[in-house]
């Protein structure tokens, strides 16, 4: 339906003999990796692999020494900043630190991107933060600030803040770490969920395993500068590679209900029956 | 890279058709809205057939003008919303509200 759509193949991304260094260590040592269009692809590897470098070298903030990454025909490392500022405008990321802006509530939070971005009036930015804040569970929570959220909480704020302009495209990085269980099941439903209703392209950076292989479609799996396994959960999870054998433990996670009590939804959109 | 929105009035209907994008909605939100409450019947159609594409700024339009016809005393049936938009306010959680309900 989207013209994108219309216009490019099954990979929104697509990165070859991707190169990488800092100091003397190849980070990556000529890596390609495919991003399916619609599907949830990881990215797994032991901690200092270059997981969260990856998504900067896709957001562009960081540039490779050689190798390409194509994004809907666009070469990330030869754009110019105001090509990179557009592409960038497709992508929601939501970093592990350096989630909200402490001085702002949950509502203003989620508000900014708009107001940065776009001409909307109030009314329709209104409509369009409750309506990710409701995706997200949290409508209820938004006269809240960063600091009176749990983990958890601020976490979902911040993917409502990620998803409010529809990204074509959305980097979780270790969306898992630091969550309790109750609300690492509501991140895996939610991430799912997004992906599936908003048409959304994923990417999750873990080394969460479990996690991730309950939700992903692809798994990649890296180390040592290299592309060490991939493919399906079931097949990782399967594997008889020595390294990626390593990462597999187990922990089980149900669905659960996760709405932060609110007010009735009707009366909050001010269009309640007459 | 300006997508284009357009509405055109048939008696009890608006009639959208093109691109529903973040900027795309200001060139329709104030003519459906005048229409709304100038114009239009008590009963009146909004039909979303040739929308070819809507962002979440689409369901916000749907939004203004819904309460703007109830302002009205007016009722705003929506008709033929593409699949897409019914996801997208799906995960709003806003399906019942446009589903012509
Ligand atoms: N700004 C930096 N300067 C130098 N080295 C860095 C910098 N950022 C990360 N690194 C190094 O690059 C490697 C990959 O880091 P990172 O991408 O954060 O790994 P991961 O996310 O997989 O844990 C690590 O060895 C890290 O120490
Ligand atoms: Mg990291």
């Amino acid at each position: 339906m989207t013209s994108q759509q219309a216009t490019a193949g099954d990979n929104l991304i697509e990165i070859r003999n991707l190169k990488f260094q800092r100091g003397e260590r190849w980070i990556f040592d000529g890596v390609d990796i495919n991003i399916a269009r619609g599907k949830i692809t990881a990215i797994m590897g032991p901690s200092g692999t270059g997981k969260t470098t990856l998504l900067r070298l896709i957001g562009g903030q960081l540039r490779a020494e050689s190798g390409s990454i194509h994004l809907d025909g666009n070469n990330i490392p030869k754009l110019s900043r105001d090509e990179l500022f557009q592409v960038r405008r497709k992508m929601g990321m939501l970093f592990q630190s350096g989630a909200l802006f402490t001085d702002l509530s949950v509502y203003e939070n989620v508000a900014f991107p708009l107001r940065v971005h776009t001409q909307l009036p109030e009314s329709m930015i209104r409509d369009l933060v409750l309506m990710k804040l409701h995706a997200v569970g949290l409508r209820g929570a938004r006269e809240l600030m960063p600091s009176e959220l749990s983990g958890g909480m601020a976490r979902r704020a911040a993917l409502a803040r990620a998803i409010v302009l529809d990204p074509q495209l959305i980097m979780y990085d270790e969306p898992f770490v630091g969550q309790d269980p109750i609300s690492m099941g509501m991140v895996v439903q939610l991430i799912r969920l997004l992906n599936d209703s908003l048409g959304l392209t994923s990417v999750i950076v873990s080394h969460d395993v479990h996690e991730t292989a309950s939700i992903a479609d692809y798994i990649y799996v890296i180390a040592d500068g290299k592309v060490i396994g991939q493919g399906s959960p079931e097949q990782v999870l399967n594997t008889d590679e020595p390294r990626v054998r390593q990462f597999i433990r187990g922990l089980p996670d149900g669905p659960v209900p996760f709405q932060y009590p609110a007010l009735d939804y009707r009366q909050d959109l001010q269009l309640e029956p007459l | 890279m300006t997508a284009l929105a357009t509405a055109t009035i048939e008696g009890d209907t608006l009639a959208l058709a093109g691109v529903l994008d973040f900027d795309s909605v200001l060139d329709v939100a104030e003519q459906g809205q005048h229409w709304l409450q100038e114009s239009a019947p008590a009963q009146c159609n909004l039909d979303l057939s040739a929308i070819s594409y809507s962002s979440s700024a689409g369901i916000a339009l749907l939004l203004g003008w819904l309460r703007v016809a109830k302002k009205q005393q007016k009722t705003l049936h929506i008709l033929r919303i593409p699949d897409d938009m019914v996801a997208l306010a799906r995960v709003g959680g806003l399906e019942d509200l446009l589903s012509g309900a």
